[in-house]
């Protein structure tokens, strides 16, 4: 599976790599928990790894996001995906896809990498079971061609997970 | 442009104020006056010492935005203060004019603060 391709995507805007400049700054000094920054030279995609949060489901698992950033962030959301394979979680898609408010209608620009790191912790330490969303297979055959998260118009229903 | 002096620290400098009314002072067998305007169009600053100093008056202390301090600018400007200012929202949330701005203006039909959610509506 491929997100845009790195060259496809516009250069990061000056306010963008600014801000980005400083949430790694603020990343290496105070971790979120759970959360290792694979240290690469391209600020504009981040990839990291995710261990799952102890006696939870998903307890000693890793896992790989991969963060990238749009040209005018924090004005856009980030693109969040889990490079497949994905945690089996009634959010997450086997594509890596996951529904979650945050990453599209409710994103806010005060929101950070690691604000987000935190709400997929925490999505993933309430999951009642290791299963796919219940309209998997429809969705990541929709989404064939590497299309973004992004464009997917989400629906929002399930609070409790 | 007001003319003021400090004879002792003139004096400091090996300088003196040219007095009788005129604005202006004598240093190392010169003198420098200032009639309506400057005589220095340019001068290199070698030293200076500050006597007051600015804050916004604002909770945080980087904007929620581009965090960038309060009392720097915004990523897009040079200069901070009057030509960076801040402003407020009903809610009270605080945010560089031009980060702000550009938040409110990619939010259709109605924005929301970044920092909790409530219409973004400008303090009046």
């Amino acid at each position: 599976m491929t997100s845009p391709s790195a060259s496809s995507r516009k250069a990061l805007s000056k306010i963008a790599c600014n801000r980005l400049q400083k949430e790694l700054v603020e990343w290496q000094v105070n971790p979120p928990a759970g959360f290792k920054h694979k240290v690469t030279d391209n600020l504009q995609r981040w990839i990291i790894e995710v261990t799952g949060a102890p006696g939870t489901l998903y307890a000693g698992e890793t896992y790989q996001l991969q963060v990238d950033f749009p040209e005018h962030y924090p004005m856009e959301a980030p693109q969040v995906i889990f490079v497949p394979p994905a945690p089996p979680h009634p959010h997450i898609y086997s594509n890596g896809h996951i529904c979650l408010d945050i990453l599209y209608d409710s994103w806010s620009p005060a929101m950070t990498v690691s604000s987000i790191c935190i709400s997929l912790l925490s999505m993933l330490s309430s999951s009642p079971a290791k299963q796919r969303p219940a309209d998997n297979d429809r969705y990541v055959k929709n989404c064939k061609n590497g299309r973004s998260p992004k464009e997917t118009r989400w629906w929002f229903h399930d609070d409790k997970v | 442009m007001e003319w003021e002096s400090d004879e002792k620290e003139l004096k400091a400098t090996g300088a003196e104020a040219l007095g009788g009314g005129r604005r202006g002072l004598r240093i190392g067998g010169w003198e420098i006056e200032s009639r309506n305007h400057s005589i220095l169009t340019s001068f290199v600053l070698q030293e200076w010492h500050a006597v007051a100093s600015w804050t916004w008056d604002a909770q945080d202390e980087t904007c929620g935005i581009c965090r960038m301090d309060f009392d720097g600018c915004c990523p897009d400007c040079k200069l901070p203060g009057d030509d960076c200012p801040l402003i407020w929202g009903s809610c009270n949330h605080a945010f560089h004019l031009h980060c702000i701005l550009k938040w409110v203006n990619s939010q259709t039909p109605q924005a929301h603060c970044p920092m909790c959610r409530r219409e973004w509506q400008f303090k009046g």
